[in-house]
């Protein structure tokens, strides 16, 4: 009964991802395809490049390639982190916003924009920001943790706080520069999360990060599911909790910096992903961080191509996944199991 | 995996990352192009040797702005001459200053400098009229004169440098401190005060009559004022040329130099004249005459690039100049009506690919390195050109008398010949 039932979410497991890779390389061949430049300009110019004699720039390989690289790695980064972060934690609120990691981020990265680090050194935004993701995630958790372990409504709480006070601090500092506008524009830009002008910079930025962090998660993907039973009986099953739990941490950092390094700040993306996914495919992370890579890639690459087609100049990718998530997330609070105590119902079920 | 120790995990993760970083950001050889293009300035004038006297000092023109009226007067009287010359010598096109505005500049240059001071006084505060509206439609009573202002929106705070001596102004924005490039500091550090919400009670030992801010300012602050029994003149944004010598014309009659701010007016009305002349004579001589149907395209650059629309205080300068605007030609209407800038990627740069590209930003350094080193922008019909310019952000986005600067650079990107 039991292989039967396996075999039956194989199948289904298989059907899904094929159903959504195929999203995905249609995205993708779409946010490649479409632009400005006539196809055949591209065209010709790359078998020009094959006889060394193409443009030292071109549209396809130096704009929208780049691009896409970078859209995908942020929304499987993203996906992942929250993916992992809410199995850690054992909590469906967890993710790298609500428990103030991105706010760690931003506010180092801030502080290299106000001091011009980014002009002579461009790899001073990703290490500012898993730098400040990492310092806040050990903050938070070690704030939260008790005699008793880690107390799932006092970590929440306690990531609000952090959250509040880093966020209070980049207040700060913007009001402290207020009469520096096009700085305020830098950073307003900066925030809201744009694709706009993505190069290679930005994918060396941050495709390394991605490939650790993501491997990382992979390599413990077992470890997680026996860590979303709990701490105790993790450590009866033979996991070195302390040990993996930092290394996830170590991963979950370089994800979000290195999401937050390339296109800034994504809010929410993280928490709802993860969710839609377990509620279809279920708890167990073997599938659900490869699903989580490919559903996050695709939905990003489907919003900013949406964005791209339609013209949408006024909102960023960022502001679009905020209210988005935003409202899942009051959609989320809504439900009374969460709020009675069923937090981990869809982790545990 | 596993077997490999904790220590050699981290250093090969670390190892990779930092590999991949040195490779990926390490400096690039500086193209050789960056120092040609840096020597491409904007202030060479000298294309034609026959046309030279149709120069014009960036320098002087600037003081001039600044509240000099002997030197308004004097360049007002060249620039006619100069427009006369050019029309005997057959160019169309060319226009002058009115007859009366000419003789009005040399009428209250004269009485500013020669009339007595008590005279003067007199004729200054009777040219002012009973009472003034301001641009909320609020009525200010003029019926006293007022003898210290607060200037806390840049364009008030910049006309009253130019009008006023500097014990007159009781404080200054204080990032206006900071375009040291139109405001010398030497100038601004005469008025050590700053207008922040936390030197209320410094500002109000400073007695001043009236307080310009603008329609946005924060009501806290307006409350604040008024209840200091300070008068308030609320300003609106400054969307045009017009805009912008009216409320020249408006604050000088409030701070009691409405003849000042007339002589100014005039100027700045003469000052775009004379450009216009110049480039004209300029791109339709045998010198370039190529240029004047050259393309051009127009950027700022923050983050990212943005085109300005017409709504803008620039948009409007290069309508004025009837270039080639791509910005005006790839923007659609929507955007051209509700929208002040439009960002623009490379991709797009690419295909319009300008003649000419005039970018405006605060970091010209930052950014002529960056343009210059990637190999998009190489492509580039300007790029080819020479006609790569960079220009400052400030001074095209100042709604104040400057504006008269924002033109002359663009115009001289323009007539410029590499």
């Amino acid at each position: 009964m039991i292989s039967i039932q396996n075999s039956q979410k194989n199948r289904s497991f298989i059907r899904l991802n094929f159903i959504l890779i195929t999203a995905l390389l249609l995205c993708s061949v779409l946010t490649l395809v479409i632009g400005d430049t006539p196809w055949h300009l591209i065209w010709e110019d790359i078998v020009n490049r094959l006889h060394g004699s193409g443009a030292p720039w071109n549209p396809l390989l130096n704009e929208r390639l780049p691009r896409l690289i970078v859209i995908i790695c942020t929304g499987a980064s993203l996906a992942v982190a929250g993916a992992v972060m809410q199995a850690l934690f054992q909590n469906p609120l967890a993710s790298p916003n609500v428990l103030g990691i991105s706010c760690g981020g931003g506010l180092l990265v801030v502080l290299v924009f106000v001091l011009e680090w980014h002009l002579t050194y461009p790899f001073a935004i990703p290490i500012a920001a898993f730098a400040g993701c990492l310092l806040t995630l050990l903050g938070v958790y070690s704030l939260s943790r008790s005699k008793e372990g880690v107390q799932l409504h006092t970590l929440i709480l306690t990531g609000v706080a952090v959250s509040s006070l880093l966020f209070a601090i980049q207040a700060a500092i913007m009001f402290a520069l207020r009469d520096r506008w096009m700085l305020i524009q830098t950073l307003t830009e900066w925030e809201a999360g744009s694709t706009i002008d993505r190069d290679w910079k930005h994918v060396h930025m941050q495709l390394p990060l991605a490939l650790v962090g993501l491997y990382g998660c992979w390599f413990y993907h077992s470890e997680i599911d026996i860590l979303a039973l709990g701490e105790e009986e993790a450590k009866n099953l033979g996991v070195e909790v302390e040990k993996v739990r930092w290394r996830l941490f170590l991963c979950v950092a370089l994800l979000t910096g290195g999401a937050i390094a390339s296109i800034g700040m994504i809010a929410f993306f993280s928490l709802v992903l993860p969710h839609l996914i377990r509620y279809v495919q279920g708890p167990s992370n073997h599938h659900l961080i490869p699903l989580c890579i490919i559903v996050g890639s695709t939905s990003l690459t489907a919003l900013d191509l949406l964005l791209r087609f339609l013209e949408i100049h006024a909102l960023s990718i960022g502001n679009i996944s905020a209210i988005l998530g935003g409202l899942f997330f009051l959609i989320l609070m809504r439900n009374s199991h969460i709020l009675h105590g069923g937090s981990a119902r869809w982790i545990k079920n | 995996m596993k077997k490999l120790s904790v220590l050699n995990i981290y250093i090969s993760v670390t190892i990779f990352v930092v590999g991949w970083w040195f490779f990926a950001f390490k400096p690039a050889p500086a193209q050789p192009m960056i120092e040609k293009f840096s020597n491409a300035s904007l202030n060479s004038s000298q294309e034609l040797m026959d046309l030279a006297f149709l120069h014009i000092d960036r320098n002087q023109l600037q003081d001039a702005l600044a509240g000099n009226c002997s030197l308004m007067a004097r360049l007002i009287v060249e620039w006619d001459i100069d427009a006369q010359i050019l029309q005997s010598s057959g160019l169309e096109n060319i226009n002058r200053i009115s007859e009366s505005d000419l003789m009005r500049s040399q009428y209250l240059d004269r009485q500013l400098k020669h009339a007595p001071l008590e005279k003067l006084k007199i004729a200054q505060e009777q040219s002012r009229g009973p009472f003034i509206i301001d641009d909320v439609g609020r009525c200010i009573s003029l019926d006293r004169t007022f003898h210290s202002f607060l200037p806390q929106t840049y364009a008030s705070a910049s006309f009253l440098l130019a009008l006023l001596s500097t014990d007159e102004i009781a404080a200054l924005p204080r990032s206006m401190r900071d375009q040291a490039q139109l405001y010398p500091k030497k100038l601004t550090d005469q008025v050590p005060l700053d207008i922040d919400r936390q030197n209320a009670e410094k500002l109000f030992q400073k007695k001043p009559g009236i307080a310009f801010v603008a329609h946005y300012s924060h009501p806290a602050t307006i409350q604040a004022l008024i209840n200091q029994g300070i008068l308030i003149y609320t300003m609106k944004n400054l969307m045009s040329f017009s805009d912008i010598t009216n409320e020249l014309m408006q604050i000088g009659r409030i701070v009691n130099r409405p003849f000042q701010a007339e002589l100014l007016k005039i100027f700045m009305e003469a000052s775009l004249l004379a450009i216009d002349n110049r480039r004209y004579a300029l791109t339709k001589e045998n010198v370039s005459p190529q240029i004047s149907k050259q393309t051009l395209l127009f950027l700022n650059h923050c983050q990212n690039f943005d085109m300005p629309t017409s709504k803008t205080l620039t948009g409007q300068l290069l309508q004025r100049m009837q270039v080639v605007d791509l910005s005006s030609t790839c923007l659609q209407e929507h955007e051209k009506k509700h929208e002040w800038t439009v960002p623009i990627d490379k991709e797009r740069i690419l295909n319009l690919n300008p003649d000419t590209l005039i970018i405006a930003s605060q970091n010209r350094k930052a950014l002529e390195k960056e343009v210059f080193n990637d190999p998009a922008f190489q492509q580039l019909s300007a790029v080819h050109n020479k006609r790569i310019y960079f220009v400052d952000e400030a001074t095209q986005h100042s709604p104040t008398q400057y504006i008269v600067l924002a033109y002359y650079d663009l115009a001289e990107a323009i007539v410029h010949t590499p």
